[in-house]
């Protein structure tokens, strides 16, 4: 008896533990990252060709993964070769969203599966500029001037700190609409995003995997 | 190379102008063909220590060409590269260095007029020429700035005959190609003069008919060169030249003109029969004029010009003691000025310069040339530019030649004076010198979202882009047969490339120019040709060439390189043997040449092919170099061109001929390539 009942309290303490430890386990389930490629997302823009550039941004939300007219619920923001970030503070430039959240973006070189970890350090939108800078070679695209083309640079991942601080990485693999392996910037429509992105929606991960 | 007999007049021409001791030296040459440029003196061509090739007027006159370009593409391993500019001018590469970098010079002294980099090389009618003479190398020891991948002379003195002769020729081709030419010349005791005269039309051509306006629109042009000879004595003798050009072109919604004139007196003065000087003034100028109205609304028309002045006089002393031992000294200025509509005001440079040149014979087999120029200029840093070149004879039949130069390329008007905003698009070109006032004055007019580079470091001095070039030869030559295998090397340094300034409100870039990239090309030339067979004599040259980046080159070592899967178009690494090098640089290039000649030489008939082997135009995955997953390669081609000449009497002769006569086409990447061309060509000489 002494036996069983030092049994039973054994197996109480452990069907306890069991749950106790089934509870905590299911607490820290990992939600699975988001991984897909986004096509042919539309950033038109107005002015250009000598004036201000303007008209609205079209704003991202990298924990649906789709494009979102929510003032506030968005990420990263499209409009012609500019990217802006929810996070700091106004550029100056027209008609772009107010910033509420806390993004941040930097680039780091590789291969989109080679990034696996998002760095510790992000740039915000400011007077400064852009946190992606703009202009060919500086930031994510080059431009050819003789053929009027907009190329993505290859091996430039775009590692973004979303408005409440998640992490993702976005690869820009096209700016032509259809994504076409060989644009040609007369016939092809420019402005149309095709990009593959991972989103990590764990809370405090900066796994990018 | 040529036949002798042909080259005689040329060589007697000469003697007109050259001393007893060159008399004798020529003679000892056996009536060898003579290159003027590689040294700025007459000179024995098969004894040159540098690479060079000559091109005859018999190879000229046979090949049916009508302008310069025509017949320069048919050297192996020269390249002809279009401008994308509206007439789309061709200039040539050379040794894998683009025409940007290659001096173009009549009778020594430099044609101008480039006004996106390409000097437009169908400018130069070919009909007068006594030879071409093309130096490969750097040569800015002898023609200073520009002259860094090489030089192109072409030489239009010939020997004016006592009695009043000349030559009509009429050639009708294909794109309804009309070229017509009128020259003749003669020598009195003490005046000569010789007239040439050119008219050149041409319909055009259109590749492709969805597009506007055509490929290459219909255009006309005249040339016209008198040259006066006069012997104020023996010891002293003047030669006058003039250029005049003037082209036409209609082009889609719009005129386009062009015009160069010059004028070149050269006084030769023999002081004694060592020393002799040669005085130089040379004077010349270049307008381009181009209108297109891009809409109904005439005040919304484009207007562009562009008008260059050259003035450039020279002194020459040459210092002959001996035979085989010449030393030259010579100096002189350049006043240039440029007048654009994308200037804000006419600019004008000055330089000065001194060169000295030692030519000798340190023993029997040995020859070695040292010269060194040095050249001061308003705007840029001095350049001192050396060159040292050997030729060894080991056997009467077998010798080795060596070179080591350096050339330099001064930075252009564009890239120190250009103001320019586009009115399309918005962005902004800054030459160096209005860099820093031009950013000030748009930050004061709030233009600049950011400037990327600090203030204080904009303006400042942009140095000549300059390169190094190792040349170095063996050649073989045996009774009828004849090869040179020449490696070569060109290390070019300071680049001038556009970088981004700032950013300005429109969200377009302020552009500034800056000393970037580093580049080299090498490889291998052959050329060949063998004479053995009794009507027939063939020839045959190749190019090996590799051209890189060496910044790119090291980045890729590095491993910061990438590329896209033109399938999946996500990133990967690259390797350096993924690096395919520069822009439209083929790694092969050769050219074939077999002619016929009857043995009463009435009847000649040739044929030559030019290959090339596949070249990239631009990057086309992002990663600013041509790598093997880039889809702008452009295969392989060869262009065959054939003529058929028959002498209808001593007076009379007739050619008919074709340009590309398989029709190779490639209209969305070769648009200077129109397609088969035929042509008959009547040539009287009286």
């Amino acid at each position: 008896m002494k036996q069983s009942i030092f049994l039973n309290f054994f197996y109480f303490i452990s069907a306890a533990f069991f749950i106790v430890s089934c509870s905590k386990e299911e607490n820290t389930t990992t939600l699975i990252n988001l991984s897909k490629t986004y096509e042919d997302l539309f950033a038109p823009q107005s002015g250009g060709r000598g004036e201000p550039i303007s008209g609205e941004f079209t704003k991202f939300d990298l924990s649906t993964g789709h494009i979102t007219a929510d003032p506030e619920g968005w990420d990263i923001a499209f409009r012609g070769t500019t990217i802006a970030i929810n996070g700091g503070s106004p550029t100056g430039t027209l008609d772009e969203p107010p910033r509420n959240g806390n993004g941040g973006a930097t680039f780091v070189s590789g291969t989109f599966e080679s990034v696996k970890v998002a760095p510790s350090s992000f740039s915000e939108d400011s007077s400064q500029g852009f946190a992606i800078p703009g202009g060919s070679g500086n930031g994510w695209y080059n431009y050819n001037p003789q053929m009027r083309m907009i190329t993505p640079i290859p091996g430039k991942i775009l590692v973004v700190r979303t408005r409440d601080g998640k992490y993702a990485k976005i690869e820009i693999l096209s700016y032509y609409k259809g994504a076409p392996a060989n644009p040609n910037p007369m016939a092809d429509a420019s402005r149309h995003y095709t990009f593959r992105f991972l989103y990590n929606p764990n809370e405090g991960s900066n796994s990018l995997e | 190379m040529r036949k002798i007999f042909f080259l005689f007049p040329f060589y007697v021409s000469m003697l007109g102008q050259e001393t007893l001791k060159d008399t004798i030296q020529a003679k000892r040459q056996n009536l060898e063909e003579v290159i003027i440029s590689a040294t700025r003196n007459v000179r024995q061509f098969s004894s040159i220590p540098l690479p060079a090739i000559l091109i005859g007027e018999e190879e000229i006159k046979n090949s049916g060409a009508t302008k310069l370009i025509e017949v320069l593409v048919e050297q192996a391993g020269i390249i002809s590269v279009p401008d994308f500019t509206v007439g789309g001018e061709e200039g040539i590469q050379m040794q894998g260095i683009s025409s940007d970098y290659i001096t173009i010079l009549i009778d020594g002294v430099p044609l101008i007029g480039r006004s996106s980099g390409n000097f437009d090389l169908s400018r130069i009618a070919v009909n007068n020429i006594k030879q071409i003479e093309i130096v490969k190398g750097p040569s800015s020891s002898l023609f200073g700035s520009d002259a860094l991948g090489g030089i192109i002379n072409i030489v239009t003195n010939k020997t004016l005959p006592d009695k009043l002769s000349g030559e009509i020729s009429h050639q009708q081709g294909s794109f309804g190609v009309a070229d017509s030419n009128l020259s003749f010349a003669k020598k009195n005791k003490k005046f000569g003069y010789s007239v040439f005269l050119n008219r050149h039309s041409t319909n055009g051509y259109d590749l492709s008919s969805e597009l506007p306006g055509k490929t290459v629109d219909p255009y006309t042009n005249l040339t016209f060169q008198p040259k006066f000879l006069y012997d104020f004595s023996e010891e002293i003798k003047l030669t006058q030249s003039f250029r005049y050009f003037y082209q036409n072109q209609n082009i889609y919604n719009g005129d386009s003109e062009e015009k160069d004139f010059y004028s070149h007196s050269l006084i030769n003065h023999k002081i004694s029969e060592n020393w002799k000087i040669k005085y130089e003034v040379y004077a010349t100028q270049y307008n381009s004029f181009q209108i297109s109205n891009l809409s109904d609304n005439p005040n919304a028309s484009q207007k562009t010009t562009f008008d260059q002045k050259l003035f450039k006089p020279e002194i020459r002393i040459n210092y002959n003691p001996i035979t085989e031992k010449n030393l030259m000294v010579g100096f002189g200025g350049n006043l240039e000025s440029l007048d654009r509509n994308l200037f804000k005001e006419k600019v004008k440079f000055n330089s000065r310069y001194g060169f000295i040149q030692y030519d000798f014979y340190p023993s029997k087999k040995l020859n070695t040339i040292v010269g060194v120029r040095y050249d001061q200029h308003s705007e840029y840093a001095s350049q001192l530019s050396p060159k040292v070149s050997f030729k060894y004879f080991i056997k009467d039949d077998f010798s080795i030649k060596g070179s080591v130069g350096s050339g330099f390329k001064a930075p252009d008007f564009r890239q120190l004076y250009l103001d320019y905003t586009n009115s399309t698009v918005g962005y902004t070109v800054l030459g160096k010198t209005v860099e820093k006032q031009g950013v000030d004055l748009l930050n004061q007019n709030n233009q600049l979202l950011n400037l990327f580079i600090p203030i204080n470091e904009l303006g400042g001095v942009l140095s000549a882009e300059s390169s190094t070039g190792y040349n170095f030869a063996v050649s073989y030559k045996k009774n009828s047969f004849f090869a040179e295998i020449n490696l070569f090397r060109n290390d070019i340094k300071n680049l001038i490339d556009t970088r981004i300034l700032a950013r300005k409100i429109n969200g377009q870039n302020v552009f500034g120019y800056q000393n970037l990239n580093s580049i080299f090309t090498q490889g291998i030339e052959i050329n060949s040709n063998y004479k053995g067979f009794d009507k027939v004599t063939f020839s045959f040259a190749y190019q090996l060439l590799y051209s890189y980046d060496k910044d790119k080159l090291s980045l890729i070592s590095k491993g910061e390189v990438y590329s896209r899967d033109p399938e999946t178009l996500s990133s990967f690494l690259i390797g350096n043997g993924n690096y395919f090098g520069l822009a439209n640089r083929s790694r092969h290039s050769s050219s074939i040449k077999i002619s016929y000649n009857s043995s009463d030489d009435k009847t000649r008939i040739n044929l030559r092919v030019n290959y090339r082997s596949k070249y990239a135009m631009y990057d086309t995955n992002g990663n600013d170099l041509i790598d093997d997953f880039d889809s702008s390669f452009v295969n392989g081609y060869s262009l065959v061109n054939t003529s058929f000449t028959q002498n209808l009497s001593t007076k009379l002769s007739l050619q008919l001929g074709s340009r590309n006569i398989f029709n190779y086409k490639n209209p969305t990447n070769i648009p200077s390539l129109s397609g088969r061309q035929l042509y008959i060509n009547l040539n009287y000489n009286f």
